[in-house]
């Protein structure tokens, strides 16, 4: 299923309930962010199993410390945050090279022109993006794939705007270098 | 390219082929999981917290009111402003000052109210100005006592999740004496009940008006204040103390949101500096209670200990404001981050030293700012901390930026902010140590304690 771009905020009657401890509330949250917060710690990490210990980690940890939410940040940069630093703890606990997804859907042996260059063109984007580092993959996750403005992007990878500015940059690059090589490529059949 | 379009520009192009990259779903049994690892969440540090921390807020902002009930007409060098002219909210500040300086304990009992059925709950509290604090209810045998002096807090607590009767007991030690450190739960939350007299004291011009109360004549203070961005339908845009007039007694704070009843404190059977048996802190726990244990890992000390305890010399002020002693210091090699979300580099080598007088503490705390963050250890120190007291977004902080001009800080820059709904505070990042002084301070005070302190070897 392709990640969609993330909603907004959650009702912050929602929160306050879930602030309060109330778990069926802070499953609401959970479910209103699960679609964006599983797409960056899948791109993170590369795995569904990975994913899935990852964010039960952070969501457990959300849990343990949304009493102590205060609204210094957005409630979804805050929880982007939380599964960034646990796909971060993850990274740092397994220590070893990751072998990032290419796209699971195999390009169909009579596939009309049209879905294979679709097809193979998810295939080189993952493979790019899973050749990123995994700071500079979240900075372009979270702007141009979830939304974020540069502030908020900053706050949940823990660094200035300008270093997010950076990052996209490289991660841009790199990206915009393998679409163009695989656009080539199919063109060249 | 302008620095704005820079921080503003997204592929939208690239970002709308990154969203067509395939994500699974969870794996099977995902939610289930979840759910059960967070019942399996224990009251004592999950819910229970939550739930404690709600009510000592609670109590705490009560206690704080019931100083002024105090403060007013109880003590020999307190005038009294009760009678028939009317007090200006300059005098009513001052004596509440007078009492939180002087108070030696208070007990009696607190009722909050909302605007919900069954909102309505009770505590007997005791508080002493040592720090101790007893607080019982609103179930039947619930109780959480601190010692201040040992750094303990133990508690027997029904849980809010899991319902029922079943107490449930929980024993931290190790507990720091206060901010920007995770002190006992009776501390005044900021963004909670407790701030609501810092409100009354930090506000400019609180409006005073005659009006009646449960039948008696009472004065009643107005407090325009800015609700949480966040949560602002559950945080409040005016605050109201009552003051009874004939007695200057403090009788009610009432929390509105665009006229409509957020919330009300109320104090009842109000006892002050009463003789309290040696036991009044102690909690025992049943023979054979499954007690929960916890170490925040601040230890009491000696001052002169303390320089062996964390390798630096501490900053000790040299002056503090009248009535002030120092009653508490504690060291921790490892503490929980300070700041907005806790969003601050680990606290490591942590200093704490609590002055009291009366109901009053300050407190001054140092900690390495040379730690790695977190989030990114190559983050220098300018840009690795932020606020240790911060009152996070929604409510936010202006900090007046100044130099300090004498003492061990001489030259160091310095954030000091003084606002309604935080603890009145200064904090300084040099390049060995990160600096707060904070409390029940006046802005002056906190820049004449900062510039005093210097280094005790």
């Amino acid at each position: 299923m392709p990640a969609s771009r993330p909603t907004g905020e959650i009702a912050s009657a929602v929160v306050e309930r879930a602030r309060r401890g109330d778990r069926e509330a802070f499953a609401d949250v959970v479910r209103h962010y699960d679609p964006g917060l599983r797409a960056l710690a899948y791109r993170l990490l590369g795995d569904r199993d990975r994913m899935d210990d990852a964010l039960q980690d952070a969501y457990l940890k959300a849990f343990r410390a949304l009493p102590g939410f205060r609204g210094a940040s957005r409630l979804g940069t805050w929880l982007y945050r939380i599964v960034y630093n646990a796909c971060l703890d993850e990274l740092e606990r397994a220590r070893r090279v990751i072998h990032l997804p290419l796209e699971e859907a195999a390009e169909p042996r009579d596939a009309p022109p049209d879905l294979a260059e679709g097809v193979a063109r998810r295939r080189d984007l993952a493979a790019a993006v899973a050749a990123l580092a995994p700071e500079d993959r979240a900075a372009v996750l979270l702007v141009d794939a979830h939304g974020f403005d540069y502030r908020d992007a900053g706050e949940v990878l823990g660094v200035p705007v300008g270093t997010v500015a950076s990052r996209l940059s490289r991660a841009r690059g790199a990206l915009r270098h393998a679409l163009g090589e695989q656009e080539r490529g199919v063109s060249g059949r | 390219m302008s620095d704005d379009r820079l921080t503003h520009y997204r592929d939208d192009e690239l970002g709308a082929a990154l969203r067509e990259l395939d994500v699974p779903e969870h794996r099977p049994g995902f939610e289930a999981e979840l759910h059960r690892l967070l019942a399996e969440e224990r009251p004592a540090t999950g819910r229970l917290g939550l739930r404690w921390g709600l009510r000592l807020a609670l109590v705490a902002g009560v206690a704080a009111i019931v100083l002024l009930v105090v403060g007013i007409p109880r003590t020999d060098r307190t005038p009294r402003i009760a009678g028939p002219e009317v007090a200006t909210a300059a005098q009513i500040k001052a004596q509440v000052q007078t009492a939180l300086a002087t108070l030696e304990n208070l007990s009696g009992t607190v009722v909050s109210d909302g605007p919900r059925k069954g909102d309505r709950q009770r505590w007997r509290f005791t508080l002493t100005a040592a720090g101790d604090f007893l607080l019982v209810g609103p179930g039947e045998g619930e109780r959480l006592a601190y010692d201040a002096s040992e750094g303990v807090v133990r508690g027997a607590q029904t849980s809010a999740s899991i319902g029922g009767d079943t107490l449930f007991y929980s024993e931290r030690r190790g507990v720091a004496p206060g901010p920007p450190d995770p002190g006992p739960p009776t501390g005044p939350l900021p963004d909670q009940y407790g701030a609501f007299v810092r409100a009354l004291l930090s506000a400019e011009d609180p409006r005073v008006r005659e009006v009646t109360y449960d039948g008696r004549p009472a004065w009643r203070l107005e407090i325009d204040v800015e609700p949480n961005a966040i949560v602002p339908e559950f945080s409040g845009d005016r605050l109201e103390i009552a003051v009874d007039r004939e007695t200057g007694l403090p009788v009610r704070l009432l929390v509105t949101k665009d006229g409509a009843f957020l919330e009300e404190l109320r104090i009842e059977g109000l006892a002050v500096n009463r003789d309290l048996a040696p036991d009044t802190f102690e909690l025992k726990f049943p023979a054979g209670a499954d007690v929960a244990r916890m170490d925040d890992g601040y230890r009491r000390t000696a001052l002169d200990e303390v320089a062996g305890a964390v390798g630096y010399a501490p900053l000790v002020p040299t002056w503090v404001p009248t009535g002030y002693g120092l009653a508490e210091v504690a060291v921790a090699k490892h503490g929980a981050p300070t700041g907005t979300e806790g969003g601050n580099p680990p606290a490591r080598k942590v200093v704490s030293l609590s002055y009291r007088r009366g109901l009053d503490q300050f407190l001054v705390t140092t900690r390495l700012a040379r730690v790695p963050s977190e989030i990114d250890p190559d983050l220098p120190p300018q840009e690795a901390w932020s606020d240790p007291l911060a009152s996070g977004e929604g409510f936010v902080d202006k900090p007046e930026r100044l130099t300090i001009e004498q003492g061990a800080l001489a030259g160091e820059r310095a954030e000091l902010v003084v606002v309604p709904r935080g603890i009145p505070h200064l904090w300084a990042l040099t390049d060995e140590l990160v600096v707060t002084v904070s409390g029940d301070l006046t802005r002056a005070e906190l820049v004449r304690i900062t510039e005093s302190l210097g280094r005790r070897s």
